[in-house]
């Protein structure tokens, strides 16, 4: 009788010692998650939208400017002095937009330490292209000089072709290094869209399951003990059931305009994935044509054959023969097979016929560019912010059901000390 | 302990920032790894490649005549970015075997077309350009692909370094890098000469300029001919030996003073279809011309002052040859 007795005790008391830690645990989890969901929410919501919006924004920028600046860059060499002044103008612009845009995005890094490195590795390399563009502008300019006499021009030749060797080396690192890190900066932001997206949900879902969880095992507890004491309800479980129960309303009011911001923001992303492609797009353009500037520099590395094949890949010639694709084929290859570089040469430089259907291209880009650029902005304001006070509700409304648990539960176990 | 533990634990998960390393740059497609054995060659007929077909006074009838040339190789033939016009010691050459072709309308009728090296030999024999003049060393392997004439100057490899460089010798360079032109001959010739270079090639060579420039290697090696354009373009550089004299003084010719840096003969010709031997021989006519009346030596004079040759490389031709025999 008396081991009965001692094994029923043991038992109870084991019982309700489990009960208290399952209170515990489930009400700690629900605060934790609560608080994960609260970060979540407010990262995927307007703050996380608003940010990629303006990062890749200026990402793409960034991007374009770097690919305008080898463009312009590149056509030094080839140019005389009134076209060289406006490429120069060029390249300049395209450099101070992307140092105003690095400075933008700089303030835009929320202590995200992957966004501050891609920033910094621009930030770092940009000046050693500057350094390459301007040591080739110095050795390439006294060849230039209208001013100079016949011996000083022919002293001249030998660094103005170097000054060529340092431009192509100049674009070249441009499309190695800078480049890829711009276009990283602009992928990452759609990556941590998603990844905020993805991280919103998936806490969202764990915190309404350890809710359902903690309130169905308050009530289980609460079923179980008022078996045992003639029905009489337990006071402190009860509270804490409605406090989690509280804490549940809270998270569904919290979660109200997730479906909206979900759509919003998958659409966001959706214009993030079309705007890269279209970077893309552009910045091969870009290419093409400081290619050509190259190949008519004698820099290029390419045969004529294959310069034309890289054209025509990098212009997209083969998805639309535009006006740009059949000037390359009239005004640079077949010019230069015949002999007449000085006419391919007028071609490329502004003013050419090969500049101006390049010049159509790249409005038409840099047109859809900003609307798309306009529209994600215009997205982004519309994702609706979730209430910011969940993590901290959760927490406190936690500890008072805890307290409340602890209260109710704590002379049952007395009892069976 | 267990603080001391996880104290570690979490700054070794912890990704501080760290500034990202500043990529150098080089030029593009150098390459500081090179295959250690040498390309393999094809089979080469047995031949002197200082041989030519007979010259012939017969003009050949021509438009125009199309020269595959250089627009980036100071001295022998560049584009002057100032007037456009082509200039150089081949550029005269070719316009003196112009001027006999086509008379006083030479200038209007002879066409520069910039073919890069490499594609020389296709545009010759799909019929773009009639005359190749890009310094091209003439080979017994190029002599079964195109037919070349006699030789317009003798010239062979060496080094340039950086004139603050302490090298003098080209043993003094053992275990540095040296840099070639990609598809030259220089490449192979700097790993045989057995002293532990160390050879990296560039794309072109005068990107090896630029790698000289920026401590990347340590000299370049190629023609001399050419390295003295290369010198032209960056005034800190000096070839080796520093002094061109030899003990005794005198210029400093290789197959005479073995002491001087020319470590390969490179006999230089232009190059014709095979089949196009009437114009092949009447270059070769002209050239023997100039070589006699002094024009060659004045042309010299104007582009190559300082290239250390014994003048006018001799004409070798091949006896009664018509046909182009490889």
């Amino acid at each position: 009788m008396t081991t009965e007795v001692g094994h029923i005790v043991r038992h109870t008391r084991t019982r309700l010692l489990l009960y208290m830690i399952f209170t515990a645990t489930t009400l700690f989890g629900v605060g934790v998650t609560g608080t994960l969901t609260d970060n979540a929410l407010q990262r995927a919501g307007g703050e996380q939208a608003d940010m990629a919006a303006r990062l890749s924004d200026d990402a793409q920028v960034i991007y374009q400017s770097l690919a305008k600046a080898d463009t312009s860059a590149t056509g030094h060499f080839l140019a005389g002095p009134s076209a060289r002044a406006t490429l120069r103008g060029r390249y300049d612009e395209a450099i101070d937009r992307i140092r105003e845009r690095l400075a933008d995005a700089g303030g835009l890094t929320g202590g995200d330490v992957s966004r501050a490195t891609n920033l910094a590795e621009l930030a770092l390399q940009l000046p050693v292209y500057t350094d390459l563009v301007d040591r080739a502008e110095k050795l390439i300019a006294p060849a230039k000089d209208e001013t100079a006499g016949p011996e000083e021009v022919r002293k001249a030749v030998g660094p103005a072709l170097l000054g060529a060797s340092y431009l192509h080396e100049a674009s070249s690192y441009l499309r190695t290094v800078l480049l890829p890190a711009a276009r990283r900066l602009q992928s990452d932001e759609t990556d941590n869209l998603r990844d905020a997206k993805g991280t919103a949900l998936w806490t969202s879902v764990a915190h309404l399951v350890l809710l359902l969880v903690t309130i169905g095992g308050l009530v289980l507890i609460q079923w179980s003990l008022a078996r045992r004491t003639r029905r009489v309800l337990n006071l402190g479980l009860l509270g804490a059931t409605v406090l989690v129960a509280v804490v549940l309303g809270a998270t569904g009011w919290s979660l109200r305009n997730w479906p909206q911001t979900d759509r919003q923001l998958g659409a966001i992303e959706t214009l993030l994935t079309d705007q890269g492609k279209l970077v893309d797009t552009e910045r091969a353009a870009l290419t093409a044509y400081a290619d050509t500037h190259l190949l008519l520099g004698g820099t290029s590395p390419f045969n004529w054959e294959q310069s034309l094949r890289n054209f025509r890949q990098n212009a997209r010639c083969a998805q639309r023969e535009t006006v740009w694709c059949k000037s390359y084929t009239t005004s640079i290859h077949r010019e230069l097979i015949a002999g007449n570089n000085d006419g391919a040469v007028a071609a490329a430089l502004p003013g050419g016929s090969f500049a101006g259907a390049f010049e159509a291209v790249d409005r038409d880009n840099t047109a859809k560019l900003e609307e798309g650029a306009r529209q994600i902005r215009l997205l982004a304001v519309r994702v609706p912010s979730a209430p910011s006070r969940l993590g901290s509700l959760s927490v406190a409304l936690c500890c008072c059901a805890a307290v409340a648990a602890g209260l109710g539960l704590w002379p049952r176990i007395r009892r069976y000390l | 302990m267990a603080l001391a533990a996880l104290a570690l634990a979490v700054s070794g998960c912890a990704t501080p920032y760290q500034p990202p390393p500043v990529t150098e740059p080089t030029p593009e497609g150098a390459l500081f790894t090179v295959p250690q054995e040498p390309s393999p060659t094809r089979d080469e007929p047995d031949c002197d490649p200082r041989y030519s077909l007979p010259p012939s006074a017969v003009r050949p009838r021509l438009d125009r005549l199309r020269v595959g040339v250089s627009q980036s190789t100071p001295r022998m033939s560049f584009r002057n970015p100032r007037t456009g016009e082509f200039e150089g010691f081949e550029i005269d050459l070719v316009r003196e075997v112009a001027k006999a072709l086509f008379g006083p309308r030479a200038r209007q009728r002879v066409v520069f077309v910039t073919v890069p090296f490499s594609e020389g030999v296709r545009r010759l024999n799909d019929g773009t350009i009639d005359l190749f003049a890009q310094s091209m060393t003439t080979t017994c392997r190029r002599a079964t692909e195109i037919a070349y004439s006699s030789n317009y100057l003798d010239t062979g490899q060496t080094m340039l370094v950086r004139a603050g460089s302490p090298y003098r010798r080209v043993e003094d360079l053992r275990g540095k890098r040296v840099c070639s032109g990609a598809s030259t001959v220089s490449v192979d010739h700097v790993r045989q000469l057995g002293v532990g270079l160390v050879p990296v090639v560039a794309a072109v060579t005068s990107d090896c300029l630029l790698m000289l420039e920026q401590g990347q290697a340590e000299a370049v090696s190629s023609d001399e001919n050419i390295l003295i354009g290369l010198k032209e373009m960056s005034a800190d550089t000096r070839l080796l030996p520093d002094t061109a004299s030899p003990p005794g003084g005198g210029r400093c010719v290789w197959n005479i003073h073995p002491e001087c840096s020319w470590f390969s003969d490179e006999p230089h010709g232009f190059a014709f279809r095979k089949g196009d031997t009437q114009l092949l021989r009447f270059t070769n006519h002209v050239l023997d011309e100039i070589r006699a009346n002094g024009r060659w030596k004045a042309i010299h004079d104007t582009w190559l002052p300082d290239h250390p040759d014994k003048g006018p490389p001799p004409a070798h031709y091949l006896k009664n040859a018509t046909a182009w025999p490889y």
